[in-house]
């Protein structure tokens, strides 16, 4: 869904033209997003992580809540 | 004295308890302020107030036949419209579960209940926690009753309208990246984000499970322990659920700030803060100076990447947790929450594990940097509070102008899981509250909390209110 090209109404009208309901403000939006992931996303890989595992520092493991009604 | 809508719990409970003060009129009091300033306010989303009173005459009775349960016995709070309460709608500020009735209590509720607390509503939040404003495109935003055009923050904004202006006194909200602590700090209140893992998810709506913290808003720093008291403890169904409990909450209450070891940020968190936040937050530890606390400068060049590896670590984690609702009801999002998903799904799986490791070496930093301090004190939101227009973003723009940078500081302590307070510590000449962060090691609540009441305490700040 998200892409990096520029023209945002030509992609507006393939994306509804195939059945999609994303106009070039929501491709605009998603641009923004990405660029501010992006910078996020390059600062991480600059941290030099080798010696660390993904997991957490104290005994409450992470994991998924149950949620009721859903 | 402090008008009954305004005082605290720990103020109201030996009133319930003795019989001089009944919960039914407590909660007529609560409903009746819902009823005349909410409409200003926008921070219920949905009433309960049948199921309120007849609560309260319940308690009411059980309370004179002489069985009090303890300090929230008869106690009106209120929950973000996150937490599972049965028979009630859990919308999360969204238009795509505005019908889902939950089955059963989250394991919050359930023990706010067990404890005699009062449930009167279900509180306004951003659309599905995600954003730091107190906006929301579906349900309208809340309001800050110090100042109705200005923004709550987020995401527990409607949390925090409640309890500020007296709609209930103690509420429950949830952070993943500060949305306890930002609407405390605007409003005027104690938020309380406990270690990760010591209070249960449980029929809580997740944003992101590694990173959400489910946590209490009130007007005092003892209000919280309180509440810490009812809600924490370990839920074999919520596999994030700590085994290990700090002990009560409540417990170094009372003991001042003597001896107390305050570290202050000589990096980061100091950076690009309003002059009236920075002044205010720094006279502050000068006070807790002058109440016996030790206070030093902490080194922390690596801080600045908190916020960043807890939005590295928050943004795979939401997609993922939206991802079928994505394919099945993409339209009913907002345009800006639809936005944020979307741009997230590019994300690898590569970028999250970078993320996860990011992390853990971040806390080791963070150990190490309170391995000689009991606290790190520092501003909770680096900008004076804008606008609710200043906020709001023009067609096809993903923010408005401002809030941008108002989770900067609080998100770090969501990629440390530890213990985060905000207290308030002043405020602008604008007339609106300052917030100050006081963040611990893991597992050590206790002492934030400690440090939170007696500096509440010897400064008063929190005695202020609203004027309506």
């Amino acid at each position: 869904m998200a892409t990096r090209a520029r023209d945002f109404d030509e992609l507006s009208r393939i994306a509804l033209a195939l059945g999609f309901r994303t106009s070039s403000e929501d491709y605009r939006m998603i641009e923004n997003r990405l660029e501010a992931l992006e910078a996020i996303l390059a600062q991480l890989r600059a941290i030099d992580v080798s010696a660390f595992e993904p997991a957490s520092t104290f005994s409450a493991q992470p994991g998924h809540a149950r949620t009721h009604g859903r | 004295m402090t008008e009954l809508h305004y005082q605290s719990i720990a103020e109201i409970a030996p009133q319930i308890k003795s019989g001089k003060l009944s919960p039914v009129r407590l909660t007529e009091l609560a409903l009746e302020r819902v009823a005349r300033l909410d409409k200003s306010l926008n921070a219920v989303l949905t009433l309960l107030g049948d199921q309120a009173l007849a609560s309260a005459h319940r308690h009411a009775k059980e309370i004179q036949a002489g069985r009090y349960r303890g300090g929230l016995h008869g106690i009106p709070i209120g929950l973000k419209d996150l937490f599972d309460v049965e028979g009630v709608a859990t919308t999360a500020g969204s238009t795509i579960l505005r019908h889902n009735i939950a089955s059963a209590d989250a394991f919050v509720t359930r023990r706010l209940k067990d404890a005699g607390a009062i449930i009167i509503g279900k509180l306004n939040m951003v659309e599905f926690a995600m954003g730091a404003t107190g906006l929301n495109p579906h349900y309208g935003p809340a309001r800050n009753p110090w100042d109705t055009s200005r923004i709550t923050c987020g995401s527990s904004g409607g949390s925090a309208a409640a309890v500020a202006a007296g709609l209930c006194f103690g509420a429950l909200g949830s952070d993943t990246g500060g949305s306890i602590r930002m609407p405390a700090a605007v409003c005027g209140l104690a938020g309380f984000k406990p270690t990760y893992g010591v209070v249960s998810r449980t029929g809580v709506l997740d944003l992101s499970w590694t990173c959400d913290h489910v946590g209490p808003m009130a007007r005092t720093t003892a209000d919280c322990a309180l509440m810490m008291n009812a809600i924490a403890g370990h839920d074999p169904a919520d596999p994030g659920s700590a085994t290990a409990r700090p002990g009560a909450f409540d417990a170094q209450l009372d003991r001042g700030l003597r001896g107390v070891r305050v570290g202050v940020p000589a990096h980061y968190f100091f950076e690009g803060v309003d002059a009236e936040i920075e002044a205010a937050v720094r006279s502050s530890i000068e006070t807790m100076r002058s109440a016996g606390a030790l206070v030093r400068e902490v080194a922390m060049p690596w801080a600045k990447l908190g916020r960043t590896i807890n939005v590295g670590v928050l943004v795979p984690e939401a997609v993922a947790v939206h991802e079928q609702w994505l394919k099945a009801s993409r339209t009913k999002y907002s345009a800006e929450v639809r936005a944020r998903l979307e741009a997230a799904q590019t994300t690898s799986a590569l970028d999250y594990i970078r993320a996860l490791r990011a992390r853990r070496w971040f806390n080791e930093q963070m150990e190490a940097a309170l391995a000689d301090v009991d606290v790190l004190v520092t501003p909770t939101v680096p900008v004076q509070t804008p606008t609710i227009e200043e906020c709001t973003p023009p067609p096809g723009a993903n923010e408005g102008k401002a809030g941008g940078t108002l989770g900067n500081f609080t998100g770090v302590f969501n990629t440390t899981g530890g213990p985060s307070l905000s207290v308030t510590c002043g405020y602008t000449r604008a007339g609106m509250p300052i917030g100050m962060m006081i963040s611990g090691r893991a597992f050590e609540d206790a002492t934030v909390l400690r440090v939170g009441d007696a500096y509440e305490r010897a400064a008063k700040h929190n005695l202020r209110h609203p004027d309506m």
